[in-house]
């Protein structure tokens, strides 16, 4: 029998009992849209971690001084070596793979402008800090451009202190009151929302390092050119290893340090550490899609007991089409065709009730949903592969009937 | 010459533990253009043996030959391709498919032939059209009385212009009167050339043939044109009343 007809004649058994193929279809229905909505919030939360690592700047390490506790006693300063900004650039002259190394030094401020005032964080920075944190400037400007010497009273502000600061008027040129030292606004920053933590990424103020130390926060430690820590960008992921052995090795030489020692400077991965917080996430995520693939398994058996039950119930008619002339195969394909039409238009309905879900999901309750498309495509030719693989037993039972046994079936 | 032969056919079923020889070493022979009546009370074999040269069932052992091919050598598949194009069957419960219009079931088997839909349901009118049913085309089984359903079926089995037509019990749901409707036409289809062979108990049912075989407990215990070829209608006289008791 040709393909087209076989195919007509599946369909009109599965229209002849409408009810009984819309109930197996649900099966399928059920499992593939809990695939998908599975899959869906997974890359939702997929796509929102990768924005925060993009955000935060990609290939970090950060260089901080030797811990000051030991078995839970702090040390204090004394002995131990300290941080200097020299070392950011003896950084980035010695080791190659190093494409930015920034010193950095941190504290919390009070801010005045006019009436308003606001605490937050003040970054002390050089220019290179924002490179490496991916950090873009609101208002057309450009990183490279920033009016943003050593020793000026510049300031680049977050966009939450702008807000706090300013609301809608424009704070470029501005003077603002930072502990009391007036600085000039010379930029604002993009804004970054939320950190992985939850916490603000908007709320700071980033200076000059020098001018930071020398007017807001004090000297480290008594040295006048020591930094709290230093984040370094390095240009091949597959580097960092390297780059942080050779970075660990080169400040041990240089100050001293006997290698592997707990005086030692102590440098931390932080993409690794974030990538290892978005695995977590995904493993959390299979295991969910782990489930919703039983639901579809469960499916799929449904779908073998009804073409069963359809199969012994046209025992007769499968032996008169067998004594007309149908061969094994007629007969295996009309069945299989049956079960494999279940599944595909079950896996459509899913996709179209998960698609549904999803996007309704993400207009009540704002949780982020993303499905890339062939995740669609998939999952239609898995349900049908679902079909073929839970149709076969039965048509195969159908089409190795005895024509005699059949036609004599009640 | 021999269309069909068999010999030395036997079939032996499972039941349970024991075991039942319904066909016992069973030879014949029937030639092109034939009209034959295979007679018997029930369990008798007469089906058996008619299922068996329909290629619907294997032998236990024995062996058929149809038109020059060995069917014991045959695969499913193969024997499937033999009914298609050789074989045109008749049923006592008419089995035509329930959801298909009287058309769809007359062209179904040009289906399994390979043949496109247009053609097979332009040969499928002209079957019913033979049978005098054109008008009822487009009815479904269940809108057509007994008799009509039997005319379908026999469109049906005309369709794929088959060299041999197999009726099992054709009028045994149909009153007398009907019953001889569908004997005429079969008539007329022998009359054609086409080898008809008809299992029935009833003798004047039988009497249409030319030729009588009658079965008793598995075994061929008469065959009418070897015993008496010149008083051909006496003898189905003695056989439909041997029959009959």
């Amino acid at each position: 029998m040709k393909f087209i007809e076989t195919l007509l004649t599946a369909l009109a058994a599965l229209a002849a009992h409408k009810l009984r193929s819309f109930l197996t279809m649900l099966g399928i229905i059920i499992g593939v849209s809990s695939v998908v909505v599975m899959m869906g919030l997974g890359g939702g939360a997929q796509k929102q971690v990768e924005a925060q690592l993009d955000s935060m700047g990609t290939n970090m390490l950060l260089i901080r001084g030797p811990s000051r506790q030991d078995r839970g006693v702090s040390q204090g300063a004394g002995g131990a070596a300290t941080l200097q900004q020299a070392d950011a650039r003896f950084i980035t002259d010695e080791i190659v793979g190093v494409t930015y190394a920034a010193p950095w030094i941190s504290g919390s401020v009070q801010v005045v402008s006019g009436n308003s005032n606001w605490s937050t964080r003040v970054n002390g920075i050089t220019a290179d800090y924002l490179h490496i944190h991916n950090w873009q400037l609101a208002h057309g400007q450009e990183i490279d451009q920033l009016q943003f010497q050593s020793n000026s009273k510049d300031v680049v502000i977050g966009s939450t202190v702008a807000e706090e600061l300013f609301g809608h008027e424009n704070p470029l040129g501005q003077q603002i009151r930072i502990n009391k030292v007036p600085f000039t606004v010379q930029a604002v920053l993009e804004s970054k929302g939320e950190d992985a933590r939850g916490s603000d990424q908007d709320d700071i103020i980033m200076v000059p390092i020098q001018t930071a130390r020398r007017r807001l926060l004090g000297s480290r430690k008594g040295l006048p050119t020591a930094v709290d820590s230093i984040w370094v960008q390095v240009a091949e992921l597959d580097d960092m290893e390297w780059v942080s052995g050779e970075i660990q090795a080169l400040l041990e030489q240089r100050y001293r340090i006997r290698p592997g020692s707990d005086s030692s400077f102590r440098i931390t991965n932080m993409t690794e550490r974030l990538k290892m917080r978005a695995e977590a996430g995904q493993v959390f995520n299979s295991l969910l899609a782990g489930v919703a693939c039983v639901s579809l398994l469960v499916g799929g058996i449904g779908i073998m007991n009804i073409m069963l039950v359809s199969v012994t119930e046209r025992t007769r008619e499968i032996g008169v089409r067998l004594a007309l002339g149908a061969r094994q195969t007629d007969v295996l394909a009309q069945f299989l065709i049956e079960a494999i039409v279940l599944c595909g238009i079950g896996g459509l309905f899913g996709i179209g009730v998960a698609v549904l879900g999803l996007y309704g999901a993400e207009y009540i309750t704002g949780l982020p949903v993303f499905i890339e498309w062939w995740i669609s495509v998939v999952s239609v030719l898995f349900s049908a592969l679902i079909g073929l693989f839970f149709g076969f037993y039965p048509a195969r039972k159908a089409s190795r009937l005895n024509p005699v046994d059949a036609l004599r079936y009640d | 010459m021999a269309l069909i032969t068999a010999s030395g056919l036997c079939r032996v079923y499972d039941v349970g533990s024991e075991k039942l020889q319904v066909l016992k070493d069973v030879s014949l022979s029937i030639d092109e253009g034939e009209f034959v009546a295979l007679m018997g009370p029930s369990g008798s074999g007469k089906s058996t043996l008619m299922n068996q040269l329909g290629c619907l069932d294997r032998p236990t052992s024995g062996e058929i030959t149809l038109n020059g091919q060995t069917l014991s050598q045959c695969s499913a598949d193969q024997l499937a391709e033999v009914r298609c194009t050789y074989i045109g069957f008749v049923f006592q419960q008419f089995n035509l498919l329930p959801r298909l219009t009287a058309l769809d079931n007359v062209a179904l088997p040009l289906m399994y032939a390979g043949k496109d839909r247009k053609e097979a349901r332009g040969r499928a009118l002209e079957c019913l059209s033979q049978v005098g049913l054109a008008d009822r085309a487009s009815h479904r089984p269940s809108e057509l009385s007994g008799g009509q359903q039997q005319r379908v079926a026999i469109a049906r089995a005309i369709v794929n212009q088959p060299r041999l037509i197999l009726a099992d019990e054709p009028t045994g749901a149909l009153d007398t009167r009907t019953g001889h409707g569908i004997m005429e036409l079969f008539k007329q289809l022998n009359q054609q050339g086409i080898t008809l062979i008809i299992v029935t108990h009833e003798a004047d049912i039988a009497a249409y043939a030319r030729r009588q075989l009658l079965f008793r407990d598995g075994e061929l215990v008469s065959d009418s044109s070897r015993h008496m070829p010149h008083e051909q209608s006496q003898n189905q006289q003695a056989q439909g009343q041997e029959a009959a008791a």
